[in-house]
């Protein structure tokens, strides 16, 4: 994570932007995916890098980059490789419309999901744009017994236009390389 | 030694209570018993060829990859001389993993442990103590355990745990055919690039593997929501989906479009895909019959099984192995494959359709996860015991394709699968001598 900046937000930003993240959660565990859309901006990159355990750069050792997170990640930007998702406004639309199908089988009956986000930091940036980064854990219950909690962080850029706040981009780094919980088709 | 007294259990197993004689039943015992399961790690990953890299994964010496051949560790690499090596990643000294990442390159393994130093090949550079000793040590018999059989087809690189296996061009025979409608299709070849996709699931190894063998049909269904029953995709499905079996395990789920298809019909798999991505599909289609044969041609493949455990998305570009964990637990690993030739924006196109779909957070995919991890738990009721699953559609129905190698069915026959559990029971019960 890059340090902030020396343009800093004040604490009603700050606030505003919490209250945006709990609403987005909110809308989401009670699975009004519409509603939840029409937070989404339609220049919307929402990804999620391919975590994985590469060979560390022994060069670097004793330096902060030796253990950067960034190198684990294939990224949808400036990588070549797949990252596990990289969705524009369309794909985004088809995921959220998607569980209103009665066969939409892996999700009807839906499971059950209960988002809490947390570390929240916000960085202005020009435009009316702004950089948050947020943690968050979902606890997700499914089929009985199928109990799982997701855990990662969020990168996001936020656009403020009449009076609402949309995400721009969102990108989820998840704490996991091998995906243990059933599925990651899911918003984070 | 016979039967499951081999994996150490009391417990002996009918053979003829698991399948019918004619495959048209498999029972739920097949996928959920721990006895079998542990049997199979020897007679089935064992004994065959498994896959365990892609080529361009090892560009230059020193390049390695972790895998597993079944449940065994592996380390794929190219040695100096050029040549890829694939060896056991197991200390001879206390058991520790010395290559401890997905993938990179490295000019050493060194296990956390003593100390004790690999090149990536597997041979034996140093053990420090045995150096303040004065001893000398055997290099040969302390070195990784070297895998014995390694061979490349199309780019991919198999292994096997057994040296005496047929070789691999043996092995895949006719079904080579299909490999090379696919992976020669494209002018250049294929790459992987990056790490594949890894996750868990809990279902038996063999039901993702069957259901790309040649469940063709299963997608108007489970994937209702996204390819109706209607949808133009689907009839052409039902119109020219067939499941080609060359040999027992290996098939291949095509549509075998008419002679007279034309290039835009053969190489559109996406209708919905970007105007520029459907015309680069369809351009690679007009010099196919030139390359490789006008029946490859004809071919609009959807997927390929290659037994026991590799299996292809045509359209989707994705290779996969169902690795076992136990009988209810599998590691997916699915790698992204990519034209070489493609430019930059075609790549991602193919990329998003990978991606959206498949990997564990595609929206398909997550429903095939969902149908294979559900079968697992049907599998667990003891009381069915006596009401093994029905593999019987379509029986009788297969014959040899005219024009193809292999027995041909119809879309919704399930004789890709009765093949590939004929194969399985060969493995395990018949003249097998532990």
């Amino acid at each position: 994570m890059t340090a902030m900046s020396a343009k800093t937000a004040d604490s009603e930003l700050i606030s505003r932007i919490e209250q945006f993240y709990y609403r987005e959660a909110r809308l989401l565990d009670e699975r009004r995916f519409q509603q939840w859309f029409a937070l989404v901006d339609e220049s919307i990159e929402y990804s999620i890098p391919t975590r994985y355990v590469p060979q560390p750069d022994f060069q670097k050792q004793d330096t902060e980059e030796f253990l950067s997170v960034d190198s684990e990640l294939e990224r949808a930007q400036g990588g070549r490789g797949a990252p596990l998702r990289h969705d524009g406004y369309l794909e985004t639309f088809a995921r959220t419309i998607r569980p209103f199908k009665r066969n939409a089988w892996a999700e009807s009956p839906p499971p059950r999901t209960r988002r809490f986000i947390a570390n929240v930091e916000v960085e202005p940036l020009a435009g009316g744009e702004y950089r948050a980064y947020s943690n968050f854990q979902m606890f997700y219950s499914h089929n009985g017994a199928e109990n799982v909690t997701y855990t990662g962080s969020r990168r996001d850029i936020l656009k403020d236009g009449e009076g609402q706040l949309r995400i721009c981009r969102r990108e989820v780094i998840i704490d996991w390389d091998i995906i243990s919980g059933p599925t990651m088709a899911l918003i984070f | 030694m016979n039967g499951l007294q081999a994996a150490g259990s009391q417990v002996a197993f009918d053979e003829a209570s698991l399948l019918a004689p004619d495959y048209s039943y498999v029972s739920r015992e097949v996928f959920n018993s721990e006895a079998l399961y542990r049997l199979e790690q020897q007679r089935i990953f064992e004994r065959n060829w498994l896959y365990v890299a892609h080529e361009s994964q090892l560009g230059k010496p020193g390049d390695f990859v972790a895998s597993y051949m079944g449940e065994v560790p592996v380390i794929v690499a190219k040695g100096s001389d050029g040549k890829v090596a694939v060896s056991v990643n197991s200390c001879p000294h206390r058991g520790l993993r010395v290559c401890r990442v997905d993938q990179g390159n490295a000019a050493r393994f060194i296990c956390p442990y003593h100390t004790w130093a690999f090149k990536p090949t597997g041979e034996l550079v140093g053990i420090p103590q045995a150096q303040k000793l004065g001893e000398s040590v055997d290099r040969e018999r302390l070195s990784l355990k070297r895998v014995p059989r390694v061979a490349s087809v199309f780019g991919l690189i198999f292994a096997s745990l057994d040296p005496d296996i047929e070789p691999l061009d043996t092995y895949l025979g006719d079904q080579k055919f299909y490999m090379e409608a696919f992976f020669d299709r494209f002018p250049g070849g294929l790459e992987v690039v990056g790490p594949p996709h890894k996750w868990q699931i809990k279902c038996n190894w063999k039901l993702p593997v069957e259901n790309m063998l040649g469940d063709i049909g299963h997608a108007a269904f489970l994937h209702g929501s996204l390819v109706p029953p209607d949808s133009p995709s689907n009839v052409e499905i039902e119109q020219h989906g067939i499941t080609v079996v060359p040999s027992p395990g290996h098939a291949a789920a095509i549509r075998y479009l008419p002679s007279d298809s034309s290039p835009a019909e053969r190489g559109a798999h996406n209708p919905s895909a970007p105007p520029e991505l459907i015309e680069y599909m369809v351009e690679v289609e007009r010099t196919v019959a030139e390359r490789l044969s006008p029946e490859q041609a004809r071919i609009k493949g959807m997927a390929l099984g290659i037994y026991p455990n590799l299996s292809l998305l045509w359209g989707q570009f994705t290779l996969r192995v169902s690795h076992p964990r136990a009988p209810g637990l599998i590691e997916y690993w699915s790698w992204w494959l990519t034209p070489v030739e493609a430019p930059d924006h075609i790549r991602q196109m193919l990329r998003t359709g990978y991606t959206v779909g498949f990997g564990p957070a595609g929206i398909i995919e997550q429903e095939d996860s969902y149908a294979w991890s559900q079968q697992f738990l049907g599998s667990d009721i003891r009381y069915l015991n006596d009401r093994p699953y029905y593999y019987g559609l379509g029986m009788g129905e297969e014959s040899p394709h005219p024009e193809l190698p292999g027995v041909s069915g119809r879309c919704y026959n399930e004789h890709y699968a009765r093949s590939f559990y004929q194969r399985w029971r060969a493995d395990m019960f018949n003249g097998a001598q532990s």
